[in-house]
């Protein structure tokens, strides 16, 4: 199981790696935004140990170590300071950073365009002949 | 066993019930045998959610889906873990094996057995089971049309591929598919088998050769609850991954987890300039197989979701490209991979397994070639851009930057590969140097310890495995069900239908036990009714030696060959084993009483031994049945001890060192997969054909010289000539005896004074032969005196038979024969009594003097 603070943390980032694609009226972005968040804690809880300790060893990392640079934790920081540290982490990053983000933005976009709510919106929004 | 444990008895445990538990559990049920399935995922109802949401991922998949292959790159690679194991989550596209694999693997792993007819026979019955089908073309998905259009366009051969898919109206659909949870697990259930899920096996009981059981925790409301089941045959089906994690983790290594074989997959989306619309519809159905082996591209099922995660690597430049999703499709560029990986498991984690797989030059290069091939493919389907999975990589805008691909070779570090076929880590075959198992799935040095699933696999054939696994599994089952008949029937048809072809060879032919031997072998064993009636056509080749009475054997049957030869003598043994394969050698020849000198116990138990074992090896006989004898174990150190399997060598003597040698040669040579191997102890044994020294004891008896020493309550163990025939037979002839040795012996020890009293009665008695009834009592301490003489005529190579047998005469050697009853069913039918008349009774017929 993860703790309440690591939740806190998935579920800050799943907020800034999601797209504002397709458009989703508060409740039902609130919900996705949950569901997402909870389904990315879930794998991670659910890896083989492992590899989840070492995955949780740098979601701590990630989480603590904007307090050196802006003085804040992950979650504390503004949504711009969110993502420009995730885009630190996955583009100026070596490759365990990277691949730390890549599997966050992965599966937080997979459970995110596969919901039911956004699938919805997908087909309402985007229809073939409209498209073409 | 820890507090709480609760423990579960079975006749046939199977660990996974994927395509090869199911199948596995299925036939052994119907055939009436006792099945519990443990499976570590949960019963999911599948109908309750879209088959690749993520909440089935969640639910169905290993680790949520995140169990990666490590090496550069890493490899996302998926495996189910559910009732039903990963043909809940795959595809369900059905392949027949390949015809090139029969022959590749009869010669590389030297599987045998595996004839394409049979198999073929096996895919028939299936493909009905799980409702293979073709796709009726109005259903066929707009994203396989396009694909075929390319195909087409470009004129490569492509074939459509069909799937488990049932019939009726609801085919095809999403959640029609005919996975095991809808076939063969409910078919199992319905045959009485037990299915318990959420149930993880951590390790397997074993000892010896022989696995007992298995130990495990299951989920119960959500509480660990340990558990351990007691099986007589165990089938490991975990699939490729855990099934070596788990042989591994219980201490079987041997070829396990290092022949990992994968198919690579770089994935691609295509936008088209028209809608495709392939969330909604059945999967993709083509295969472009134009480049098969090597190369196989086809389409991949598709979801918002999934094609997010493609783009996810490039998300901000190519994220805007989701608004098109309704005319984009997923397409795949797999490879056969030439590298191999390995599967570990991490020590102090009970759910700690690696797998390396590190990508070779010859896959990143066929990759590289297959994603240009695929762009190809789409761009000839009217794909206006095609987004491949690869990290820091343009996306292809022409069939020109497409075979710019071949010129310019794609970094494996940029490559986002996925796997879904794992296959190989536990191999099938006779070839020592790479093969976990036997050519059906027995894994090697274990007499009832089976892997089902896709590890088998030599190497990999290139096509979905769900078909070729649910193929071998179904034949290796029907093989264990033969031979599980066998063992409870008795071996009363087991030697005739083992040995119907094949010849039976026997060295000591000529000796006391070789002759009655060959005599059963020819003309039954009349105490038994399952030997009653031998098969008249079966050859039995003996080797003589030189200057050897045979001529008892000569007249026996034309059936019976002789072969000249001699242990010494190794080309003559390889003329003896000449087109032996598949036969079983028993081996009765040695020396028990060398003429004088004791290097002869060297020269001929194991020397000898050693060429005879080679030549059996080269010649491919399958089993060899050694006699060997109780002088190994020395004596009991009290008079109560009985010896049994488990006891230490402590030889005595140069015999007993010679026989002890013989053993662990002969088990070496078994651990090693030369032939199967079965051990036979007799002890003293006596009966018909007896050589002069037995008579003599007769005759020490009625006249009164036979010595006793000390209180003459040490007992003995011995044995009637016609139970070690038995004995032997059924060792020929039992499938789970392989790599066990058993004491064969009459049912009881004997103290001396009741040999001894038994021989006087059958001599007056039942022949009225006069005794003196007197005995020559000495000291125990004549024995022990004996003993040390013994051990120094020995020292000095020098032999001399009466002080030996003196020397063993105050001691106890007895033997217990549970283990021969219960594993070989050995039923001794002569006890001393009935036994010693016999052997009076032919001295008498041959005229030879008591």
């Amino acid at each position: 199981m993860l703790t309440a603070r690591e939740r806190e943390v998935i579920h800050q980032i799943v907020v800034a790696l999601l797209p504002s694609f397709p458009p989703l009226d508060d409740e039902a972005r609130e919900r996705v935004t949950r569901d997402a968040a909870s389904f990315l804690a879930s794998q991670i809880a659910g890896m083989p140990t492992s590899l989840r300790l070492p995955y949780r060893a740098a979601l701590a990392a990630f989480d603590l170590l904007p307090l050196l640079r802006f003085g804040r934790s992950f979650p504390s920081l503004e949504r711009e300071r969110q993502v420009a540290w995730l885009d630190l982490w996955n583009e100026r990053g070596v490759v365990p950073t990277r691949s730390f983000v890549k599997l966050l933005r992965s599966c937080a976009l997979f459970a995110y365009f596969d919901h039911p709510l956004v699938v919805a919106q997908l087909c309402a929004v985007t229809r073939p002949e409209v498209a073409a | 066993m820890s507090t709480g444990t609760r423990v579960l008895r079975t006749q046939v445990l199977v660990i996974g019930s994927g395509a090869g538990g199911a199948v596995t559990a299925a036939t052994l049920a119907e055939a009436g045998h006792e099945v519990l399935i443990l499976e570590e995922g949960p019963e999911a109802d599948t109908d309750r959610f879209a088959g690749h949401s993520p909440e089935a991922v969640a639910t169905l998949y290993r680790g949520g889906g995140l169990t990666p292959m490590l090496g550069r790159p890493m490899i996302a690679f998926v495996e189910g873990c559910c009732v039903g194991g990963s043909t809940e989550i795959n595809s369900g596209f059905w392949h027949r094996l390949p015809a090139n694999c029969y022959e590749r693997w009869r010669i590389g792993a030297q599987v045998r057995d595996l004839a394409q007819a049979d198999l073929e026979a096996a895919f028939d019955r299936l493909e009905r089971d799980v409702g293979v089908q073709l796709m009726p073309p109005d259903r066929i998905p707009r994203s396989s049309e396009l694909f075929r259009r390319g195909i087409e366009h470009l004129g490569w051969r492509y074939m459509e591929v069909p799937r488990c898919v049932g019939t009726g109206g609801a085919a095809h659909d999403p959640g029609a598919k005919r996975s095991m949870a809808r076939t063969f697990l409910p078919r199992a259930r319905e045959a009485g088998a037990t299915l318990l899920a959420e149930t993880r096996v951590t390790r397997l009981r074993h000892a010896g050769g022989r696995v007992s059981g298995a130990v495990g925790m299951r989920l119960v409301d959500g509480r660990r609850q340990p558990l351990e089941v007691r099986a007589d045959v165990v089938v490991v089906a975990c699939g490729p991954i855990q099934t070596p994690a788990l042989l591994r983790r219980s201490g079987v290594v041997r070829n396990v987890g290092n022949n990992l074989c994968i198919h690579p997959m770089l994935k691609a989306a295509a936008l088209f300039e028209e809608p495709v619309d392939a969330h909604d519809g059945p999967m993709p159905i083509y295969q472009v197989s134009e480049f098969w082996p090597t190369l196989t591209l086809g389409g991949s099922v598709f979801t918002p979701g999934f094609l997010a995660m493609l783009l996810a690597d490039s998300w901000r430049a190519w994220g805007p490209v989701m608004a098109e999703w309704r005319r984009i499709g997923l397409y795949y560029a797999a490879t056969r991979g030439m590298a191999r990986g390995t599967v570990r498991v991490v020590p102090g984690l009970p759910d700690g397994v690696t797998v390396r797989y590190q990508l070779s030059e010859a896959d990143r290069r066929n990759l590289n070639i297959g994603l240009a091939r695929l762009g190809e493919a789409l761009f000839a389907a009217g794909a206006r851009a095609v987004y491949p999975a690869l990290t820091g990589q343009p996306f292809l805008r022409s069939v020109a930057q497409c075979r710019g691909l071949l010129e310019a070779p794609i970094p494996a570090a940029a490559m986002n590969l996925s796997v879904v076929h794992a296959l190989g880590s536990c191999p099938m075959g006779e070839n020592p140097d790479l093969c976990a198992t036997d050519s059906f799935g027995r894994v090697h040095g274990f007499q009832n310890l089976h892997v089902h699933d896709a590890s088998l696999f030599p190497d990999s054939p290139g096509v979905n495995p769900q078909g070729p696994t649910m193929a071998l599994a179904l034949r290796n089952t029907e093989r264990l069900v033969e031979r599980r008949h066998q063992s409870a029937r008795g071996p009363v048809a087991g030697p005739r239908a083992a040995t119907s072809v094949k010849p039976l060879l026997v060295t000591g032919a000529p000796g006391w036990l070789g002759t009655r031997l060959v005599e059963v072998l020819r003309e039954g064993l009349q105490d038994d009714p399952r030997f009653a009636t031998p098969d008249p056509d079966r050859e039995v080749r003996c080797l003589i030696r030189l200057g050897e009475d045979a001529s008892r054997l000569a007249g026996l049957s034309p059936a019976v060959t002789l072969v000249p030869g001699d242990l010494a003598d190794a080309s003559s043994l390889r003329a003896f084993c000449d087109g032996a394969e598949g036969a079983v050698l028993i081996h009765a020849g040695g020396v028990i009483h060398p003429s004088r000198r004791t290097r002869e116990f060297e020269e001929v138990n194991v020397d000898g031994a050693r060429r005879l074992l080679a030549a059996a090896r080269a010649a491919g006989v399958r089993r060899v049945v050694a006699v060997s004898s109780n002088s190994p174990f020395g004596f009991n150190r009290d008079p109560a001890d009985t010896f049994d399997e488990s006891s230490p060598y402590q030889p005595y003597q140069g015999y007993g060192r010679s026989k002890a040698a013989l053993e662990r040669l002969v088990l070496e040579l078994g651990a090693a997969d030369a032939f199967e191997t079965v051990i036979i102890r007799p002890p003293w044994f006596y009966g018909p054909q007896q050589p002069p020294r037995q008579t003599l004891f007769f005759t020490m008896i009625k006249e009164g010289r036979f010595p006793i020493l000390g209180d003459g309550r040490q007992r003995r163990s011995m044995a009637y000539v016609d139970n070690i025939c038995q004995g032997l037979l059924l060792a020929a002839a039992a499938p789970d005896a392989n790599g066990r040795a058993y004491w064969i012996a009459d049912e009881k020890p004997y103290s001396i004074e009741e040999i001894v009293d038994t021989v006087e009665q059958v001599l007056e008695d039942e022949f009225g032969i006069a005794c003196s009834h007197r005995r020559r009592r000495l000291p125990a301490a004549v024995g022990t005196v004996a003993q040390w003489v013994d051990s120094a005529l020995q020292a000095a190579g020098i032999y001399h038979q009466k002080i030996h047998v003196l020397g063993e005469m105050s001691e106890t050697i007895a033997c217990s024969v549970a283990r021969a009853r219960e594993e070989l069913g050995y039923v001794p039918r002569v006890a001393l009594r009935e036994g010693m008349t016999r052997s009076v009774r032919w001295c008498l017929e041959q005229g030879l003097p008591i």
